[in-house]
């Protein structure tokens, strides 16, 4: 089997048409797909890097599929051109929107006894699919989706090792030493501040077993997807770090929303019951 | 099993910080093989290295583990010369190269001498240029180790001088012992591959003193244009391509790896040199060879500008500085591969043309020079 290489380039803005319009209705009825994966990119441009999984002798025909069928849907999605501020930041400029480009990662041959190692993936991007698919993609939604899947996470460590919780209580950074030190620091306490009810709300609906009714629907897959990743073999802290990198692998943080989402943990774990 | 004579050799400008560390280590866990030498130069290092030696080493000086030499002429680090002077001044059938930040993890000189009884036609190397090991990947920073008999590397002539700086001078090496039948084998062993991590400013420098400008056009997301303009009225202008994001709009590459050996490479012919004049509203550039370019000035942005004469090309200022960096960067690497890939092209196993790693040395604090 072989993983295609596919970037969509496409506005940020864009990316949830874009996953609800066209990726949706392309994985969804495919002879030739054995599994697929999304993950967001921002080099050369932003892109969502679709990787197909299919046998080799199909490689080529699905390549050519997606091609004609990814070019029609920008041709026709009318969405819209963004202009091209020149110099960009970068010695060569990024890859116009709206177009699909190939082989900017490299692809993958697999054996089929390797493919239970893509599993945490194929399944992680079907919940990407579900959660972000609806509301235009933009910094703060991908920051609240990152809130729930690391609260989830905490929660479902903590269920197995029970002073998984304390042990990050007594990692996390106290307010004093951190708080208005630096410029980052004051932007993260700024924003906490603005989020900080919000943040409370859905770390109760998380914790409190009455509550659970109001967290959405993809929640319940990653709930179960964060356990079977975990096993006897692995420490509370390995498990945590392995599940934090399949969340950046695929959502692409930037050092700021993680140093963001850091801090509003720190701050709930430290100054709120669990 | 025969006992091969290994010379351990380190050659070192201003890196004392690390090899106060590596040295007294790396003896340490060779103990316990006998004949075994470590070569250690000094390339005209400006810190403390020659007392620091004085004072710590002279144990192993003494009872010839170590042989210390020191040279006073190289006015800057020349990775090629250094090590091709430390590596003739090695008395063992095998050498072994390693950087002042590289260890050699216990009983390396064991490990070495086994597979060298194995096969020993080989050079043991860390770098995997043809790509024949998926997922192998050694830090940069040990990609300079390399073990190769001294007539080998005596038949090839050394590390290629040309390449006076930072970068590919071990590709060169490996590539050219494969044209001489020297197979090579990678360092699978890790612990072999230890060593301190550091920042590039201590591996090279960047040229920016001479630097007036540096002014790009973008021709598409895998090609642009850059022009770089010296304060000694030279110019140099060249077209960079990104190797693993051209032709993307081919869907065959969803498939097919690419075949690039690197990411980054320079259009033919190369850079095209020659002068600048700065005017008022005008740079004109003469080139060495073929017609005079005006590029009118213009401001935008709050940026300078360039555009030909009929206005077909916009050369953009780049002020940036992590993106000068990055330019300079690829300019100093493209420089050294160039030269590798020249010899390989050409099937150039021997280069140097007879003369290489020539130096007046000093061993072991003695007055009396020494001609390499």
């Amino acid at each position: 089997m072989i993983w295609l290489s596919v970037s969509l380039f496409s506005h940020k803005n864009q990316w949830n048409k874009l996953l609800s319009r066209a990726v949706v209705p392309f994985v969804s009825k495919n002879a030739y797909l054995n599994g697929f994966t999304i993950e967001f990119n921002y080099l050369s441009g932003e892109n969502i890097r679709l990787s197909l999984l299919t046998d080799e002798e199909n490689a080529p025909g699905l390549a050519k599929l997606a091609d004609k069928y990814f070019n029609n849907y920008f041709l026709n999605a009318g969405l819209p051109e963004h202009e091209l501020k020149l110099p960009v930041n970068g010695i060569f400029m990024p890859f116009p929107s709206n177009t699909i480009q190939f082989g900017l990662y490299p692809p993958k041959k697999i054996t089929a006894d390797k493919l239970d190692n893509y599993s945490p993936s194929l399944h992680f991007s079907q919940i990407m699919l579900y959660a972000l698919k609806d509301d235009v993609i933009d910094d703060e939604i991908i920051l609240t989706f990152v809130f729930y899947l690391r609260m989830g996470l905490i929660k479902m460590i903590n269920s197995a090792y029970p002073n998984f919780v304390n042990d990050l209580k007594n990692r996390a950074i106290p307010l004093d030493t951190v708080s208005g030190k630096t410029a980052e620091s004051k932007v993260n306490t700024l924003k906490f501040e603005e989020v900080k009810e919000t943040l409370i709300e859905i770390t109760r609906d998380i914790f409190e077993v009455a509550r659970t009714t109001y967290l959405p629907g993809w929640f319940k897959q990653w709930m179960a997807i964060c356990k079977e990743n975990m096993s006897d073999e692995l420490t509370a802290s390995s498990v945590y770090v392995k599940m934090l990198s399949l969340i950046d692998t695929h959502l692409a943080l930037s050092t700021k929303m993680d140093s963001m989402l850091t801090y509003f943990i720190d701050r709930i774990l430290l100054y709120e019951e669990l | 099993m025969k006992s091969y004579k290994i010379s351990v050799c380190v050659a070192c400008m201003n890196r004392l910080h690390q090899l106060r560390q590596t040295l007294p280590q790396n003896i340490k866990d060779n103990e316990g093989y006998d004949d075994l030498e470590f070569i250690v130069l000094n390339y005209n290092s400006q810190d403390d290295m020659e007392q620091w030696i004085k004072e710590n080493m002279s144990e192993h000086i003494l009872n010839g583990r170590l042989k210390y030499y020191k040279t006073t002429e190289p006015e800057s680090w020349s990775p090629s010369h250094a090590k091709n002077i430390a590596y003739k001044l090695a008395t063992g059938e095998i050498i072994c190269g390693k950087a002042a930040d590289n260890f050699t993890g216990k009983n390396f000189a064991h490990y070495v001498n086994e597979l060298f009884n194995k096969n020993s036609d080989i050079v043991l190397t860390p770098i995997d240029f043809h790509r024949s090991k998926q997922d192998y990947q050694p830090a940069n920073d040990v990609l300079g180790e390399v073990c190769v008999k001294k007539n080998d590397f005596l038949k090839i002539e050394g590390f290629d001088e040309r390449m006076d700086r930072y970068g590919f001078e071990d590709y060169d090496l490996i590539n050219r012992l494969e044209m001489i039948e020297v197979k090579r084998l990678l360092i699978e062993d890790f612990t072999y591959l230890q060593y301190i991590s550091h920042n590039n400013n201590e591996r090279y420098a960047l040229p920016t003193d001479d630097l007036r400008a540096i002014y790009i056009n973008y021709h598409s997301p895998s090609t642009s244009e850059a022009i770089f303009l010296y304060k000694d009225s030279r110019f140099e202008k060249g077209v960079l391509v990104d190797n693993f994001t051209k032709d993307a709009a081919n869907c065959v590459y969803a498939y097919t790896p690419r075949e690039y050996h690197f990411e980054y490479s320079l259009n033919e012919p190369g850079w095209e040199t020659g002068t600048w004049i700065n005017e008022n509203d005008y740079i004109k550039f003469s080139p060495g060879s073929g017609k005079e370019l005006i590029f009118i000035k213009q401001q935008k942005g709050g940026q300078t500008i360039l555009i030909d004469a009929d206005n077909s090309s916009i050369f953009y200022s780049i002020t940036n500085n992590e993106l000068i960096d990055s330019i300079l960067t690829f300019k100093h690497f493209i420089y050294t591969r160039s030269i590798m890939e020249a010899n390989l092209n050409s099937k150039n196993a021997v280069v140097n043309k007879g003369v290489f790693g020539k130096a007046t040395v000093y061993k072991n604090f003695q007055p009396q020079p020494i001609t390499v």
